[in-house]
């Protein structure tokens, strides 16, 4: 089930059971009209492990359901690639 | 399965990387520890034509390994290019990370070990820079895959496939080279000799290789899955259960060969021997075909 959120995330953050490559790391967002949301380059998170990258999303998203596609590198050079969705709904 | 490896092009390549790499191994140990431990009037007659021999498929199997493992690194970078974009920042990427500069450090040694054999190939030894080059590519797999990304042990992971790499190179790199000179001189006057010396010669190499192989091949299985928890449940140990299954055929192949090297026969039944020299050898690149696709496996999926 997608998760919720109420109100416009300002980054996205994934974490992983293994390190991973994160100048290999992207994130993508695809909005509800399937227009893709701008992002910024995949980093670190300040204070994690090599286990977790993120990505800065610019400006607020709109309300609705949108799909992250994440990509990156494993340890030994695998690529691993997936998606999630989350929802944004109207504030309370 | 092929497709959780990576797909048919990088299971290709990485089966082209290794069985280069363990025909550049091979040879070298072929050259060195074989056709110098030859023994017998066919051993002196046929010594400097397979040391060139040697030489002669170290140098191929660089251009091979220099090809493949470029266009390894070109299919990585390509792998993490978004669709229309140009490739040179994603190979700027890959070569940030640790396998990404192993690749292009096994691109140049392969290169470097070609060029000097290449230019020292008259001589009566393998150059002094291309041994260190050929120990080079002994050691940097080990950190293009699982072995280096272990959470847990990684310098014994490390040390342990190196010295399983090495072993393996040198058993069925050098069993490649005699059995393709064993077939080759089969019809000549002194071939059952020549192949009769050439097989007490590998015996040592053989037995030492093969033990070390099975050996580092356990602990690393103990590494990646836990024994005997991972076993057949996953298509990585299913794939290391058929490469466990096969080596014990190929040992047992060798075995056959290991009793005439340990009664030190003066020669051979040659055309039965090269049957069942080739046969070993063929199970042996079967090995390393499964290894490829091993090596692109997840030890836990």
């Amino acid at each position: 089930m997608d998760m919720t959120v109420t109100e416009s995330p300002t980054s996205v953050k994934l974490w992983f059971s293994e390190r991973v490559e994160v100048s290999l790391s992207r994130v993508q967002i695809m909005g509800p009209a399937g227009t893709v949301v701008a992002t910024g380059r995949a980093s670190r998170i300040p204070g994690e492990n090599e286990m977790a990258f993120m990505a800065v999303v610019r400006g607020p998203l709109p309300v609705g359901r949108h799909t992250v596609r994440w990509t990156t590198a494993s340890d030994d050079g695998h690529l691993m690639k997936g998606t999630f969705a989350f929802v944004v709904a109207p504030g309370q | 399965m092929i497709d959780a490896a990576g797909g048919i092009l990088v299971v290709t390549l990485r089966f082209l990387v290794l069985a280069a790499t363990t025909g550049v191994l091979g040879a070298w140990v072929f050259g060195r520890l074989v056709v110098g431990r030859l023994i017998g009037d066919a051993g002196d007659r046929h010594r400097h034509s397979l040391h060139h021999f040697s030489v002669r498929v170290a140098i191929w199997c660089t251009a091979v390994l220099l090809l493949s493992a470029a266009a390894r690194l070109f299919a990585q970078a390509a792998a993490f290019a978004e669709p229309g974009d140009p490739l040179w920042p994603s190979a700027l990427s890959v070569l940030q990370t640790r396998w990404g500069w192993a690749l292009a450090a096994q691109a140049l040694a392969a290169g470097i070990a070609g060029v000097t054999l290449l230019f020292g190939r008259r001589r009566q030894a393998w150059p002094r820079v291309s041994e260190v080059c050929v120990a080079g590519l002994a050691v940097l797999p080990a950190f293009l895959g699982h072995a280096a990304a272990a959470g847990e042990w990684r310098a014994f992971s490390v040390l342990v496939d190196i010295a399983h790499l090495t072993a393996a190179g040198s058993w069925v790199g050098a069993l490649g080279l005699l059995t393709t000179a064993a077939v080759r001189d089969r019809r000549k006057v002194d071939g059952s000799a020549l192949c009769a010396a050439l097989i007490v010669a590998f015996h040592p190499v053989a037995v030492v290789a093969a033990s070390t192989v099975f050996v580092t091949g356990l602990v690393t299985a103990w590494l990646r899955m836990g024994v005997p928890v991972g076993i057949a449940s996953s298509s990585y140990s299913g794939l290391f259960v058929a490469k466990l299954l096969l080596v014990g055929v190929t040992a047992a192949l060798g075995a056959g060969h290991s009793r005439q090297a340990r009664r030190r026969v003066q020669a051979v039944e040659v055309n039965s021997t090269s049957r069942t020299l080739v046969s070993e050898t063929l199970l042996a690149v079967l090995v390393l075909a499964i290894t490829a696709v091993l090596a692109g496996t997840d030890p836990i999926g």
